[in-house]
C-alpha cells in the first residue's frame, strides 16, 4: 500500500524542479493542504504562494505553492510554458493545487498533454487520507517509532529532529494522525 | 558509491553535444539528419509526449552542423506557446540564429543587425555584449529581420545553408492563430531547411501542407520492449538510466545482480512502454520511495510497483467517459476507426501507441491503461 504521507513527500522530492500535483476533495480541504505542504516544505525550499505561472516561473529557486483562482487557464499556461522551467533550471518544485473534480483535471485530461506529462507520477490525490483506517495506521506508526504521532510530534515541533527527508514524511504522517 | 537518482531529471531533454545521449533502436536522429542532406527541406517530427523528440531534435542539430548552419530554437523556453503569433517567432527565429552564429561558428554579427534584433527585443546579451548601439537602428517587419539575420549569417558562413530545427511548436492548441504560425514557418524560403516538432492535428487532414507541401510527416518510434524487438528496446531505455547515473551499463547491471530483490531494470522498462521519460519517472519515483521508507539507495520490488500505481492513477486521470470501450477497439488495429479528437488526445499522450510491425502500423494500449482495463502487460 502507498502511505498518503510517503507519496505526498514522494512527490514533492522527486523531480528537482518538477511538477507536483495535489488534488484536493474541496476548497476548504485545498487551504489546509496548501498549509501542511507549507509546513513540510524543507527551510532551503523557500516556499511562496501564487496564483499565476509567470509568477512561478519567475522564481526557479524557491517551492512555488501554486493556488489557481482560474484552473483551466493555469494548466493551459503550465502546458505551454513548461520548458521555461529548464530556462534556468528550476531546483524547487512547482507545486499545483487542483481540486478532484475541477476544471484543472479536466483541462489536463483533455488540452494538456505536456503538462500531465510533466507531473506524471507526481500527482497525488489525498483520497486514501480519507480512506485510512486511523486506529490501524496509528498503532502501525507506534510500532514504527515508538511513539504516539502526538508524542512524536513534540520534538519534532520543538526543532529537536533532524530535517532530514525521512522526518519530514514522518511528520507529515503524524500530523494526519495526531488527534486533536 | 551511492547513485545520484536525482540526476535522473525525466523531464529534462539533453541539449545539442551534451553528453549522455543514447541512440534508439530506430536511429531517428541520424535518419532525418540524412534525409535533410539529401534533400529533404521540411520534416515535421510528432510523438507522443515524453518520446524524446527535444533529445532528437537537439541530436539532428549536432548532426547537422558539419553540413549546415543547424540553429536549434528551443521556442518553448522563452515564449508562452500559446500565445505565441507569427511575429514573435519569426523574432525569436532572427535572435537566435545570431545567436547560434556568434557562439558556435564564431561569427561576429553586424552592428546595425545586433542593434535592430536589440530594437525588437530579441538580442542576446552574449551577442548585444559591449556594442555601441547606434542612435536610429534600422527597424523593419519580423519577416524582414528574420531575412537579414538569414543572410549575414549563411554569406560569413561561406554560404553554408540554413537549417532551423525548431522545437516546443508541438505544444500549440488547435486553434487559427496556430495556424498561421504553422503557414508563417513554411513561407521562410526554400533556401532553408525546417525540421520543426508540430502538434498532432498537424498529421491528420490538411494542416500538413500549411507548412509547405509535400512536407515530410515523421513521428518519433516508440521503442519496443515486448516480443522480439524487446531486448533492444529495454538495453536502449537501460543505456539512458546508466548514462544520467553516471555509470557504465555494466557497473548498473552488476549492482542489480548484487543484491536479490532490487527493482529490474527491465521490468521499469516494460511498464513504461518504450517511453524513455515515463520510464525515468518511474526509476526516480521508486528510487524516491525507498530512500523515504528505509534510506536506501536502491528500490526494492515493492518501491517499484507503488511507482507503477503513481503513474497508472496518472494514466488514469487522463482517460475520459467512452475511452474504454474506444481503446479496446482499437488495440491491433491502424486506428482509423477511431474518431479524430479521440485518437489525437490519446496519441498525444501515449496512452496508445502507434507502433510499426513488419510493413503495417498498428495501434498499442500502453502496458499501463491495458491493466487498468483489466488486460495483461504484453498481451
Amino acid at each position: 500500500m502507498r502511505e498518503p504521507g510517503v507519496a505526498l513527500a514522494g512527490a514533492l522530492a522527486r523531480d528537482e524542479g518538477g511538477l507536483a500535483i495535489v488534488t484536493c476533495p474541496d476548497l476548504d480541504l485545498r487551504d489546509w493542504l496548501v498549509r501542511e505542504v507549507e509546513s513540510l516544505a524543507p527551510t532551503d525550499a523557500d516556499p511562496f504562494r501564487t496564483s499565476s505561472v509567470a509568477d512561478a516561473l519567475r522564481e526557479p529557486n524557491r517551492m512555488a505553492l501554486l493556488v489557481p483562482n482560474d484552473e483551466a487557464e493555469v494548466v493551459r499556461d503550465l502546458d505551454a510554458c513548461r520548458d521555461q522551467a529548464l530556462n534556468p533550471p528550476r531546483t524547487q518544485p512547482i507545486v499545483l493545487f487542483l481540486l478532484r473534480q475541477g476544471d484543472g483535471h479536466r483541462v489536463l485530461a483533455t488540452e494538456a498533454p505536456s503538462a500531465w506529462s510533466w507531473a506524471s507520477g507526481s500527482d497525488v490525490d489525498p483520497e486514501k487520507l480519507a480512506e485510512l483506517d486511523i486506529d490501524a495506521e496509528r498503532a502501525a506508526f507506534e510500532q514504527d517509532t515508538g511513539s504516539a504521532p502526538e508524542a512524536w510530534l513534540v520534538p519534532w515541533r520543538a526543532g529537536r529532529l533532524p530535517r532530514t527527508q525521512e522526518n519530514y514524511t514522518q511528520a507529515f504522517w503524524a500530523m494526519t494522525l495526531e488527534r486533536s | 558509491m551511492a547513485p545520484n537518482w536525482k540526476a535522473l531529471a525525466p523531464h529534462r531533454p539533453l541539449d545539442p553535444g551534451e553528453a549522455g545521449y543514447v541512440s534508439p533502436p530506430s536511429g531517428y536522429a541520424e535518419r532525418v539528419a540524412r534525409l535533410v542532406e539529401t534533400g529533404t527541406s521540411t520534416v515535421l517530427v510528432g510523438g507522443p509526449v515524453g518520446v524524446g523528440k527535444s533529445t532528437e531534435l537537439a541530436r539532428i542539430a549536432s548532426l547537422l552542423r558539419d553540413t549546415r548552419v543547424a540553429c536549434l530554437v528551443q521556442l518553448d523556453r522563452y515564449e508562452n506557446i500559446r500565445r505565441l503569433t507569427a511575429d514573435q517567432m519569426l523574432l525569436r527565429l532572427a535572435g537566435k540564429i545570431v545567436e547560434y552564429a556568434s557562439a558556435t561558428l564564431r561569427i561576429r554579427p553586424s552592428m546595425s543587425l545586433v542593434a535592430a534584433l536589440s530594437g525588437a527585443g530579441v538580442a542576446s546579451p552574449s551577442v548585444l555584449g559591449g556594442m555601441q548601439m547606434p542612435a536610429a537602428p534600422f527597424t523593419g517587419s519580423p519577416l524582414s529581420l528574420l531575412q537579414a539575420a538569414r543572410d549575414e549569417v549563411t554569406r560569413r558562413a561561406h554560404g553554408l545553408r540554413l537549417a532551423v530545427i525548431c522545437d516546443g511548436l508541438e505544444k500549440m492548441p488547435e486553434s487559427a492563430q496556430s495556424l498561421e504560425v504553422l503557414a508563417t514557418l513554411g513561407q521562410l524560403g526554400d533556401d532553408i531547411d525546417i525540421i520543426a516538432a508540430v502538434p498532432w492535428f498537424v498529421a491528420f487532414g490538411a494542416a500538413e501542407d500549411i507548412i509547405r507541401p509535400g512536407a515530410l510527416f515523421a513521428p518519433v518510434p516508440v521503442c519496443e520492449v515486448d516480443g522480439p524487438q524487446g531486448p533492444r528496446g529495454c538495453r536502449f531505455l537501460a543505456d539512458i538510466l546508466a548514462e544520467r547515473l553516471g555509470m557504465t551499463p555494466g557497473a548498473l547491471a552488476a549492482a542489480e545482480r548484487a543484491r536479490p530483490g532490487l527493482a529490474q531494470v527491465v521490468e521499469l522498462a516494460r511498464w513504461s512502454g518504450g517511453l524513455p521519460r515515463t520510464f525515468l519517472q518511474l526509476a526516480a519515483d521508486a528510487a524516491q520511495y525507498a530512500q523515504i521508507r528505509r534510506g536506501d539507495d536502491w528500490p526494492d520490488e515493492r518501491d517499484l510497483a507503488d511507482a507503477v500505481s503513481d503513474q497508472r492513477d496518472s494514466f488514469r486521470r487522463a482517460l475520459l467517459p467512452g475511452d474504454t470501450d474506444a481503446i479496446r477497439a482499437v488495440q491491433g488495429t491502424d486506428g482509423r476507426e477511431m474518431e479524430l479528437d479521440r485518437k489525437i488526445r490519446l496519441l498525444a499522450r501515449g496512452i496508445i501507441l502507434e507502433r510499426q510491425r513488419g510493413d503495417r502500423w498498428v495501434m498499442d494500449v500502453h502496458p499501463l491503461v491495458l491493466q487498468l482495463l483489466g488486460g495483461s502487460r504484453g498481451a
